[in-house]
């Protein structure tokens, strides 16, 4: 049984297709990834999921279950962490986790709430104040808090670090580690990619309303080609074509410095070989992992891996 | 169960903003001046019963409870979708149905409070004015009154049911309380005008339009519970002495039913739309 399966999922807003056929499938036990830019459907397939929002057509199942006809059972088993801020003001953090568990039956009330401040990191005394007076982190702290009260067997997190500083993204992506090595299934969307890499068992890519990649971070960087760009500084540049190297997609040179595009492991060391052979001396050698960035923008474009514009990435964690 | 839960959030959230220390403060004072008004203005030759003061509250009672209890419930559910925080109500094991039940019983509850702690004050503060207690008619009064604002909250709870922006419900709620409060007296009589020409007597059909209101509902609800008179204001000269040769639907209990009405049809229709809408 699959923790989430969409078939032929639909839903059309107008004359605005939201989503378009969507067949996702999310394994029992995995921690995935629903990357996207904004617009791109992520929200509505959440929405479904859960109820918030009816299919135009096809069906989706959560746990085993109808979507929109097992609403009820769907909810006691399900965490939920809702995109932006969904919190009530005037009440304070305490109030908000008792409403939480009482809605999800658990008991003894006082006892689950230290436990949750202290998985998701509030104090006793944040706890006390209302939730207008809380930053975006305590918020979604308190959210994911409310979300893990019912100890579910699938969390699903819309955009759960929109808003979070580095600080808060590290510890978001430390429960959601820990939840899923409690057996917990992690479905969560997200348009920021770095988050997704590091704590991700497989992503889905989504643009456009429709699927166009699902697979591990890796199997998506071979799947797409180019996967690294070799620069290599040289006293001088020799005269050899190097595209011609089987496994090298491009190269460019820049003054003494050239840059390799390889789309296999061993075609760097390859490149760099017949450099030296015909004559040249290497000063220094960089390599730039296609960033999933590159990868992202080139699957929710269409277009292929950009390998000449990458930058190095701002590291979040 | 959740339906207790929702209920209770929502009562908690009301204490927080303060909202019900206005509600109570509000009813207090209205309550309190219209049943010390005999003794502050009246004639002081005529003996006055805590019973008879305590009517007086009846009149100015049915513009308040609505304002009040449409201000109080138009924006419970379309609030929560506006805020995102539905979304968050339903990721737990609720359902709809739930959310609607739960809205009405924890606003009513609130303007339920305020008049509770309003009439007693008063009721408290007519014993000591005119020397008497009247256990019945205080909670006939009582609970006809409560049963006004569970109406009217009813009522701005389908509406926030039905409606997907705060601005739509309230254009409802503020429509209707306009037109039953000032115009409705005036529309049927133009109404009775262009039927039947200036010199008609009242027929049953226009007594039945003007009953309709649900302010003349509650006056007709007042009468039948209450021992003393009470001077109409919505229900129109005729009906006043509403008499057993009527036909049921001009007889006073009728404005319980009358008032249901107007409870219920908004309800199930802003359920059904709410059960069925796209909360994206």
């Amino acid at each position: 049984m699959a923790a989430i399966q969409t078939t032929a999922l639909t839903k059309t807003f107008g004359d605005v297709v939201a989503i378009d056929s969507l067949d996702l499938t999310v394994e029992e036990g995995e921690v995935f990834g629903f990357l996207g830019p904004n617009g791109a459907g992520k929200s509505t397939t959440i929405d479904i999921l859960l109820d918030y929002t009816r299919p135009s057509s096809g069906n989706a199942e959560v746990l085993g279950l109808d979507a929109q006809k097992d609403t009820m059972t769907v909810r006691e088993r399900v965490g939920v962490l809702p995109e932006n801020r969904s919190l009530y003001d005037r009440l304070s953090g305490r109030r908000h986790l008792t409403f939480a568990l009482e809605s999800n039956g658990v008991e003894p009330i006082d006892e689950r709430i230290s436990h949750l401040l202290d998985r998701v990191g509030l104090s006793a005394s944040d706890a006390q104040r209302p939730a207008g007076d809380y930053s975006t982190g305590m918020e979604q702290r308190l959210s994911l808090g409310m979300a893990l009260s019912g100890d579910p067997e699938l969390l699903i997190l819309d955009e759960p670090t929109s808003g979070l500083d580095p600080n808060g993204i590290r510890e978001m992506r430390d429960i959601i580690r820990e939840e899923s090595a409690s057996g917990t299934t992690v479905f969560f969307s997200s348009h920021i990619l770095e988050q997704v890499e590091a704590v991700c068992d497989r992503v889905g890519i989504l643009a456009r309303g429709q699927l166009q990649a699902v697979d591990t971070i890796e199997g998506l960087r071979d799947s797409r080609g180019s996967s690294a760009r070799l620069t290599l500084e040289l006293d001088t540049v020799p005269d050899l074509d190097l595209g011609l190297i089987d496994g090298i997609s491009g190269v460019e040179i820049d003054d003494s410095t050239i840059h390799v595009s390889c789309s296999a492991g061993e075609a760097k060391a390859k490149a760099i070989n017949h450099v030296e052979a015909a004559g040249a001396t290497v000063l220094d050698i960089g390599v730039e992992e296609t960033s999933l960035e590159d990868l992202f923008r080139a699957y929710t474009s269409g277009e292929s891996v950009p390998t000449e514009t990458s930058e190095p990435q701002e590291v979040l964690a | 169960m959740s339906t207790k839960i929702i209920a209770r959030k929502d009562f908690d959230d009301a204490r927080r903003s303060r909202m019900i220390l206005a509600i109570v403060s509000i009813f207090v004072l209205f309550a309190s001046l219209l049943v010390a008004a005999p003794e502050l203005f009246g004639d002081s030759t005529t003996d006055v019963s805590t019973a008879e003061a305590l009517s007086l509250t009846v009149i100015p009672a049915e513009t308040l409870v609505p304002i009040v209890s449409l201000i109080v419930g138009y924006m419970a559910i379309v609030g929560e979708r506006q805020s995102g925080s539905i979304k968050m109500l339903l990721g737990f094991p609720h359902s709809r149905r739930d959310i609607v039940a739960g809205k009405l019983i924890g606003r009513t509850a609130v303007v339920g409070l305020g008049i509770v702690v309003g009439f007693t004050v008063a009721v408290l503060l007519g014993a000591v004015l005119y020397g008497s207690f009247p256990a019945r008619d205080f909670a006939a009064l009582l609970g006809v009154t409560l049963y006004l604002a569970l109406v009217f909250v009813g009522f701005a709870v389908g509406v926030s049911a039905a409606t997907s922006s705060r601005g739509t419900a309230m254009a409802i709620v503020v429509g209707m309380f306009i037109i039953f409060n000032a115009f409705w007296n005036l529309l049927t009589a133009l109404l009775l005008y262009v039927v039947e020409g200036s010199n008609a007597g009242e027929p049953t059909w226009y007594e039945f339009l003007v009953s309709l209101s649900p302010m003349a509902a509650y006056e007709s609800a007042a009468r039948t519970v209450m021992d003393v008179e009470i001077l109409p204001l919505f229900s129109g000269p005729t009906s006043e002495a509403a008499v057993s040769g009527d036909p049921f639907f001009l007889q006073d209990w009728f404005g319980f039913v009358i008032l249901a009405v107007w409870m219920f049809t908004p309800l199930a229709f802003g359920y059904w739309r709410f059960s069925r809408a796209d909360l994206g």
